[in-house]
């Protein structure tokens, strides 16, 4: 086979389709987090002179890092150490949930539905369009012998938990209801059996955004 | 020419902090990092991530630019290194999504366009990394040897060896589909 024919073979290969709503939204996720980034740490955004993309080991993934996951590490940084130790929900972390939730809505507008922290850190659960129906976010905890995790999400969204997938749903009177497989739990009334896990769950007081 | 003139002033001004400024050089720019950080990984969902983290850290460095290279190969490196340290991390990752594609390859039934497409990826990611670079840089996105060995931070004459090397891979590889037609 000749160079030519096998480069001819190469570039017959497509890369994947996306929707032209995919490229008409990048650019605006990108400064969406450029922005953010720079209201946390402007003197921090930028690295020393010199050869700026050399492989220094040091600078590998720290920007990268820096770049996706600031807000979910600041978020991890404020709220991980909270939940597995701090048990009832305090005012405070509440206070602190809620300002962390309104910017990553803001940088995710109608995508968000659910930031979950645990033990390895904080997980954003985006969905692919902006079509998260808006409505007042709930803060939940759930403890099980080795750990708590907290949940930011709405009501009508679902999360998991150690492989069961709960249905998170807010009733007219403020109660908060979690549906599973194995129980259903309520925040007004006990109506079910969760077994070993200690639940709370608070309305986070934002009206829908 | 004016293309470039035009590509000019939205560095000129993106360094002077005008975000809509960045957001054009993104939008002119975003289609080939994503196919750079798809050839690279063999993942479009990797590669859009590592496709946006391209832009965050050419914003957070842009000031770092002088113009003495072109920006697409500015970018290119950028876009590079993050793949390279990528697939550093998920060598693991990487050598189990080979194998599954592999078998997919073997067992598909799809379409013979779509197969193909599956093998070369396929093909691409059995290349060590900085030899896929070489190849995803000069083949595909058509740079010279000097200027892949610009963006990759190396001599021609590696750039030159590293393409030879994953030419002989590839042609082995892909040997099936040039005897039954090629791309045709």
């Amino acid at each position: 086979m000749k160079d030519s024919e096998l480069d001819q073979i190469l570039k017959s290969a497509p890369v994947p389709d996306r929707p032209q709503a995919y490229w008409d939204q990048f650019s605006a996720r990108v400064l969406a987090t450029v922005q953010w980034l720079q209201s946390r740490q402007p003197a921090e955004a930028a690295l020393p002179d010199g050869e700026p993309f050399d492989l220094r080991p040091r600078l590998r993934f720290a920007t990268v890092s820096l770049a996706l996951a600031a807000i979910l590490l600041l978020l991890g940084s404020a709220l991980l150490i909270l939940p597995a130790r701090r048990h009832p929900i305090t005012n405070s972390q509440l206070a602190t949930a809620r300002k962390y939730f309104r910017e990553i809505e803001a940088l995710f507008p109608n995508q968000v539905r659910a930031i979950v922290f645990d033990r390895q850190g904080p997980h954003l659960a985006l969905a692919e369009r902006a079509d998260v129906p808006a409505s007042a976010p709930l803060f939940l905890r759930i403890c099980v012998d080795n750990g708590c995790r907290d949940y930011l999400t709405f009501s009508g969204q679902e999360i998991q938990l150690d492989g069961q997938t709960l249905t998170v749903l807010a009733d007219a009177h403020g109660g908060i209801i979690l549906a599973g497989s194995q129980f259903v739990w309520s925040s007004t009334a006990r109506i079910g059996d969760s077994g070993d896990l200690r639940i709370e769950a608070r309305n986070l007081g934002l009206t829908a955004m | 020419m004016v293309e470039l003139d035009e590509e000019r002033g939205w560095i000129r001004n993106s360094q002077q902090g005008d975000q809509e400024a960045f957001a054009a050089l993104v939008r002119h720019h975003q289609q080939m990092i994503h196919a750079l950080t798809y050839r690279m990984t063999g993942s479009p969902t990797e590669a859009d991530d590592l496709a946006q983290e391209t832009f965050i850290q050419a914003f957070l460095q842009l000031n770092h630019f002088r113009g003495e290279a072109r920006f697409s190969s500015w970018l290119y490196r950028i876009a590079v290194n993050l793949c390279l340290n990528w697939r550093k991390r998920r060598e693991r990752q990487g050598r189990l999504q080979a194998a599954w594609l592999e078998e997919q390859a073997a067992a598909t039934s799809a379409a013979p366009e779509s197969r193909l497409t599956d093998r070369i990826q396929e093909a691409l990611l059995q290349l060590k990394p900085k030899q896929r670079a070489a190849v995803v840089l000069a083949i595909y996105e058509g740079l010279s040897h000097a200027e892949a060995a610009r963006v990759l931070g190396c001599s021609e004459t590696t750039v030159s060896w590293r393409l030879f090397a994953a030419r002989r891979k590839l042609k082995r590889l892909l040997q099936h589909f040039h005897h039954a037609g090629g791309a045709a």
